[in-house]
């Protein structure tokens, strides 16, 4: 029946997002085993963004954070670490080498509607970081051929 | 006891013997290892846009056996099934000849939020009408038999109306499905929940077995965790020898996500596995 489609879903989301966000879970369950299951989460996403993301997972890890537990609606680790990259260095708070990271992997990847597929073709690329604790910031510039050499252009002193 | 003979003689999901889930970084173990009988390929890490890796191409004209596994289905989901994501999956059937489709008795997302997990669910006859229903819609589109497998959970959802193997037997029977049984879950379950997993193998209508998972999991602050990264547990091995005084003639496959280990250790896993039972 739909009604009880409509309930099993409320029910549903009420979970997902006691897990994701961490909150209170719904009432009944045990409020301990499902903190324990968002943790088993977030430390599932940290080793599927290590797999992909090696530098920003380990600025993650150096600050003592996981990441999030939800991975957004194109699940994957590539995609995961595009978004928390992004966002990092949108607030200042992206490290150098999590930062030529994400410079490395959107020359490489195309995005379309948040799902990264690897580009085929040539690329030409300007990246500009914004000062962060690490550093002052800095333009990069780079070129992908269509058969995968790459060339790349610094402006900018790495600090560190 | 009494033992019965699994469906493959009936030919609905022809595997047998030994097999370990196809990853990238096992492909050269996988193709270097004659005493393979069947892989299972994970269908997220496929595009049906793109040609098969050579190494599954390989093993298809060795004559192994692949099965397509899906995670991200969400059978038990309140929202119904991704038109998109299940035609993907009966494309990605189709092209690697697969001869079975296997998804889980759970839920990955709801209320436009992907938790990128199996997450239970309630074991109540509303959820189970909803998964049945979930479950046709699927088998209406693959072109091959569609198996469900029991997931573990480090939660329960309260008040449930059936227990697990009820709940699980029920789904089988009115969706005319097979079973894939994760010996792994549901030993992380039995140690989790307190279940009785004996009690659980009887109650299962094991005729319809197509084939069984076991992984590797650890043991952390009280709690089993199902990692699939670690050697299986000896718990999980023992329901293993369990399984096989009930039921002939069963695949059974080792599943290994992350922390690949060398081609030696992972031979000694699946040493241990064709040690707990004539797998033929």
């Amino acid at each position: 029946m739909a009604s009880d489609r409509h309930a099993l879903g409320r029910l549903q989301t009420a979970l997902v997002q006691s897990l994701i966000a961490d909150g209170d879970p719904p009432p009944g369950f045990d409020a301990d085993r499902v903190r324990a299951a968002a943790t088993a989460l977030r430390r599932k996403r940290a080793g599927e963004l290590a797999k992909s993301w090696p530098a920003l997972a380990h600025e993650l890890a150096a600050q003592g954070e996981l990441p999030p537990a939800s991975l957004g609606p194109h699940a994957n680790g590539r995609a995961l670490g595009l978004a928390l990259a992004r966002a990092r260095l949108a607030r200042g708070a992206l490290g150098d080498a999590a930062f030529r990271e994400l410079c490395a992997f959107e020359l490489r990847f195309r995005v379309r509607h948040g799902t990264p597929t690897p580009r085929r073709g040539p690329a030409l690329k300007l990246w500009r970081s914004v000062a962060s604790a690490e550093g002052k910031g800095r333009w990069v510039l780079a070129l992908k051929a269509p058969w995968g050499a790459e060339r790349w252009c610094f402006w900018g002193a790495w600090l560190r | 006891m009494r033992r019965v003979t699994s469906p493959l003689g009936l030919g609905r999901c022809p595997v047998r013997g030994l097999g370990l889930g196809w990853r990238r970084e096992l492909a050269l173990f996988i193709e270097r290892s004659p005493r393979l009988d069947f892989v299972e390929v994970l269908a997220e890490h496929l595009d049906p846009e793109r040609p098969l890796p050579a190494s599954l191409h390989h093993l298809r004209e060795r004559g192994t056996a692949v099965v397509l596994h899906g995670v991200g289905l969400s059978l038990g989901g309140a929202e119904g099934l991704d038109p998109k994501r299940l035609d993907r999956l009966a494309r990605l059937a189709e092209a690697l000849g697969a001869v079975c489709v296997s998804e889980h008795v759970s839920f990955v997302r709801a209320g436009g939020l992907d938790a990128g997990h199996l997450l239970p669910l309630p074991r109540t006859e509303a959820a189970l009408e909803v998964l049945c229903e979930n479950v046709r819609v699927a088998q209406a589109a693959l072109p091959v038999p569609l198996a469900l497998e029991n997931v573990a959970g480090l939660f329960e959802w309260p008040s449930p109306e059936l227990d697990e193997a009820t709940f699980l037997a029920r789904a089988l029977e009115e969706t005319d499905a097979l079973l894939l049984l994760d010996l792994a879950n549901l030993h992380a379950n039995a140690r989790n929940h307190g279940w009785d997993a004996e009690a659980f193998l009887d109650r299962l209508p094991l005729a319809r077995l197509a084939y069984v998972h076991l992984a590797g999991g650890v043991e952390k602050h009280g709690l089993f965790h199902d990692t699939h990264a670690h050697p299986v547990s000896e718990g999980a091995l023992a329901l293993l020898a369990s399984l096989q005084r009930r039921v002939t003639g069963v695949g059974v496959l080792l599943e290994w996500d992350d922390h690949f280990p060398g081609p030696a250790e992972l031979d000694r896993e699946l040493d241990a596995i064709a040690g707990r039972g004539a797998l033929r």
